[in-house]
């Protein structure tokens, strides 16, 4: 268990910062596209569609896995606080189960959508033609690890769960 | 009831004149067996994601915008890349519908494999530049960011050295008021519609064609073979009535911008000769311009005789509307000529 | 079961969902799942799931928001927002609470240069909650600050909000934005007013300021010219025209990085880091944002917007109309996204508000107005997320709502104004239509 949470861990950082670089070239290339119209009269070819359907996707799915790993999604804490660790193992349990069955049913789903798409040979033509199906498999690769480091720390939580529970009957 | 999709307001054409004329007719024709409940607005399903969902039966049926999927619909969508050949709203719709539904197996191939029916595209008013500096010839665009809706027109304004942008029509007012495009290629009735008359100073009309890539009502597979023959039959004879209404509310709310467009500060110019002999240059060698991006971009190899093909029906429609027929006439005769000769017990299934 | 009531019944899963602590983006997306799939069948529930995620992150307009997010924290990072709030600091000391007032007034400046109450919360957020909390101030008026100030983001022009309902409602941009600029000083106002009485009453949560002589203070701006500079940059370029909100925050990330090197303040560790935070906001703000437009299709499959008609009365008179409008995006705007939202409505209350004889104009201000009142209001206020997750542990997000609590309360106020004085909202746009 201990050594999948951590090889998800380092997944989870290079997915983020394969997101990182993609930010970065994206805001280059906005600029460029920008310095390009008013010093030279000429844009960068299809700067819209790219960043709409390359980096958007990329910067928006691939960190999830990194995002989940810190534990950095967004829960609305009302009693979590003051519940004990046993209930508190319980409704981590829980949460990360929805989480995981959440991302696994979008991840699955966009897969199938992946899948046809690339199969389509999907594109869409502006100044120069830009192939867009690779970035539609960002959400099934980052989704489905994330569902699985959620199963992983899920069944950590249940035996959290249970084994403060033992300790209770002890006393 | 059938769930219809459509990404575009309630204020758009195909909405206040297509399906208002169409729904209500079918839905009587029918004995109110078929109804309709509209979701617009993009509520239901996006431009760009139409397709798939439609094949996918989040909706019975949508309109659609055959330009956002040329991966999936080469053959399709192969008439944006003639738009500019005509500026008879009716006649481009008429013939644009005839050759897809009749003349274009390869077509109805696609929009099967993707799960959908095809029944029929609109078409828009003629395009016009709308701009902030005057454009009178081929050389004043040169240079310049255009706003582009794609096939015919990208490739003009590309070999007039222009840029081509494709932004949406939603954004097109900021892009034009933050100077991120000079030009919108747009209908005249944007001005009004899109507000553009505010960010713009000029208009030029031009024979810069129609917008025909848009089947008004696609349906899914699965839902049009759950309707009884008879009810098939109603929506393909109800069809023909519906597209002329659209076509002809988008004409209607061109010519009401346009005269009010000098009210708003704009200069209209209407068809400058220079332009006019450029354009009609570029539409005469254009053809083999068409087949080699076909083949090049799209991968259809036959492009050749599936471009005579629409040019041949729309010359006969050109000459049918130019007879000055009445609307009811033109829809009458639209249904004996195309949807007549489709088989209620065979089409779509 | 009625479609109607079935939506109601997702509601109510969603808030013990949420009150488990189960995250919200799959406690959105869930209810969604699983109600779409009791509703239409598996068929569309799928299509919708295959289509809708990816196609609603694949989109322009929504690319400021990591843009200005990138901006935000590499300032923050290469120190260049400590000189700011010096100047803040110096110049207003004067008032109580004067950091507090000072970034709603920087909130109010900056949303005259985005287009998303989303980016500029998190922009403003990463810069002035850090500064606010150094000073000793309350952290929940620190945050509920931001976070409400950043509703302005979409009120003042340029606005994604009112582009699109201009475009649904085929009235003028430009007189749309015109209206939208009094009832966006005015949020600002109620705002500053607001925490100015709080203050007075309490001064315990914004400790006063030292004075200070006048050197201090032009000696305070001087430090800070290279912020000045980014900010006439950015700014000054989105108002001459140069270019749009995403080029804006694209040069402003990038004009940060070289001012930030060019004095040494940011190293490529830090610059890293702000690059890393940056896309993680953006991917945990915008997963809840794909849920989210995931239970709008549930709405539409459930038929709401004839739900909404059937509410709003016929005969109902104008103010009844605005009124029953108010209460039903007060509803909406506390689980859905101010975009699906106004997708979903409009198709409906346009005709409605035609009948009525109210004033499109002034509708659409009113509507965006209430839209950014659901980015505050729990349990579902992205805004408050975003500063959550902009300001990681501090703060726990029961706290940010908490500290929302007031503004909501200005918020009434300032609502309650525009609707006894449509003037407010109608008097510019009347000069500029002639
Ligand atoms: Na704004
Ligand atoms: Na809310």
């Amino acid at each position: 268990m201990q050594t999948i949470d951590l090889f998800l861990g380092r997944i989870g950082r290079l997915l983020a910062f394969l997101a990182s670089l993609c930010l970065v070239v994206m805001m280059f290339q906005i600029c460029l596209d920008v310095g390009g119209r008013y010093l030279f009269g000429k844009p960068m070819p299809s700067t819209l569609e790219i960043v709409s359907d390359w980096w958007m996707p990329a910067l928006i799915f691939l960190p999830l896995l990194n995002v989940e790993w810190r534990n950095e999604n967004i829960a609305v804490d009302l009693f979590y606080q003051g519940l004990g660790p046993r209930a508190q193992a319980v409704l981590d349990a829980f949460a990360l189960i929805c989480f995981g069955a959440f991302l696994a049913l979008i991840a699955y789903a966009g897969f199938e959508q992946a899948l046809r798409a690339y199969r389509q040979g999907e594109f869409i033509v502006g100044m120069i033609p830009v192939i867009t199906w690779p970035p539609r498999f960002f959400l099934p690769v980052a989704g489905f690890l994330t569902a699985l480091l959620c199963l992983v720390r899920a069944a950590g939580a249940i035996s959290r769960a249970a084994s403060s529970q033992t300790q209770n009957s002890d006393q | 009831e059938l769930t219809v999709s459509s990404w575009v307001a309630p204020s758009h054409p195909t909405i206040f004149a297509g399906y208002e004329t169409y729904f209500p007719a079918v839905a009587e024709a029918s004995n109110g067996e078929v109804t309709f409940n509209l979701v617009s607005g993009g509520a239901l399903l996006g431009g760009k994601e139409t397709l798939t969902g439609l094949g996918d039966g989040v909706a019975d049926a949508s309109v659609l915008a055959l330009t956002y999927n040329p991966a999936q619909l080469p053959t399709s969508q192969l008439v944006a890349e003639l738009a500019m050949l005509s500026g008879n709203s009716l006649a481009v719709a008429a013939a644009v519908t005839e050759f897809t539904l009749l003349n274009c197996a390869p077509c109805i191939a696609e929009f099967s494999k993707q799960n959908v029916v095809y029944t029929g595209s609109y078409a828009t008013a003629p395009y016009a530049l709308i701009s902030k500096s005057e454009i009178g010839k081929t050389a004043d665009i040169a240079g310049k960011r255009v706003r582009s809706p794609g096939g015919a027109w990208d490739r003009w304004i590309g070999e007039a050295g222009a840029t081509v942008v494709h932004t949406s029509s939603s954004e097109m007012y900021e892009a034009l008021d933050k100077g991120v495009i000079d030009v919108a290629m747009q209908p005249a009735a944007s001005l009004k519609t899109h507000s553009l008359w505010d960010v713009a100073d000029t208009i030029t009309l031009g024979s810069f064609g129609v917008y025909n890539s848009g089947p008004l009502l696609a349906f899914n597979k699965d839902s049009w073979a759950e309707l009884t023959p008879e009810n098939r039959r109603v929506m393909l004879d109800k069809m023909a009535e519906a597209i002329v209404a659209t076509t002809n509310a988008y004409v209607a709310q061109n010519e009401e911008a346009k005269a009010e467009a000098a009210d708003h500060g704009m200069k209209v110019l209407d068809k400058p000769e220079a332009l006019e002999a450029e354009i009609a240059n570029f539409n005469s060698q254009d053809v083999s311009a068409i087949v080699t991006k076909a083949k090049d971009v799209y991968g259809v190899d036959d492009a050749q005789s599936l471009i005579e093909s629409y040019q041949a029906a729309l010359a006969k429609w050109e000459e049918i509307t130019a007879s000055g027929l009445s609307d009811e006439a033109l829809a009458e005769r639209m249904k004996t000529e195309i949807f007549d000769k489709l088989s209620e017990t065979e089409y779509g299934l | 079961m009625d479609s109607i009531t079935l939506v109601y019944w997702a509601l109510g899963a969603l808030m013990i969902l949420l009150a488990l602590r189960v995250p919200v983006a799959a406690a959105l997306g869930l209810v969604a799942i699983v109600g779409m799939y009791l509703l239409v069948g598996e068929r569309a529930t799928w299509g919708v799931m295959r289509s809708v995620p990816h196609a609603f992150a694949a989109h322009w307009s929504l690319s400021a928001i990591p843009m200005f997010l990138f901006m935000g924290y590499v300032c923050f990072s290469a120190g260049l927002t400590d000189g700011l709030f010096r100047v803040a600091r110096a110049w207003l000391n004067f008032l109580p609470g004067g950091l507090a007032i000072s970034s709603v007034g920087g909130a109010a400046l900056f949303s005259s240069v985005t287009g998303s109450s989303v980016a500029c919360a998190a922009a403003m957020g990463k810069i002035a909650v850090p500064a606010m909390l150094d000073r000793g101030y309350d952290a929940k008026l620190a945050v509920g600050t931001i976070a409400a100030a950043g509703t302005m983001g979409s009120l003042i022009p340029p606005s994604t909000i009112l582009l699109l309902y201009a475009v649904f409602a085929e009235v003028p941009v430009s007189e749309l934005f015109i209206g939208a600029v009094i009832p966006g000083l005015l949020t600002a106002l109620m705002y500053g007013l607001m925490i100015l009485l709080r203050v007075k009453h309490n001064p315990a949560l914004a400790p006063r300021e030292t004075s200070v002589d006048w050197r201090e203070r032009f000696l305070a701006l001087g430090e800070t010219w290279p912020l000045f500079l980014l900010v006439i940059t950015v700014f000054g370029g989105i108002f001459a025209g140069l270019f749009s909100a995403t080029e804006a925050g694209a040069i402003g990330a990038l004009a940060s990085i070289a001012i930030g090197f060019a004095k040494r303040t940011l190293s490529w560790e830090a610059l890293k880091a702000a690059a890393f935070e940056t896309i993680r906001s953006t991917s945990a703000i915008f997963l809840i944002a794909v849920a989210a437009a995931l239970l709008t299709r549930l709405f539409a499959f459930a038929g709401f917007p004839d739900y909404v008609q059937g509410l709003i009365g016929e005969d109902m008179s104008p103010l009844l109309i605005i009124i029953a409008v108010s209460l039903i995006y007060l509803v909406l705007g506390m689980f859905l996204d101010p975009i699906g939202v106004m997708l979903l409505t409009l198709p409906v209350l346009l005709p409605i508000f035609e009948t009525a004889d109210i004033s499109l104009i002034y509708a659409g201000v009113m509507i965006t107005k209430y839209l950014e009142i659901g980015l505050i209001t729990p349990p579902v206020g992205l805004n408050v997320f975003v500063i959550k997750n902009v300001v990681a542990d501090k703060v726990s997000i029961s706290d940010v709502f908490r500290g929302v609590g007031w503004f909501l309360l200005a918020d009434v106020v300032t609502v309650a104004i525009l609707i006894a004085f449509p003037a407010t909202v109608l008097w510019l746009p009347s000069l500029i239509s002639g």
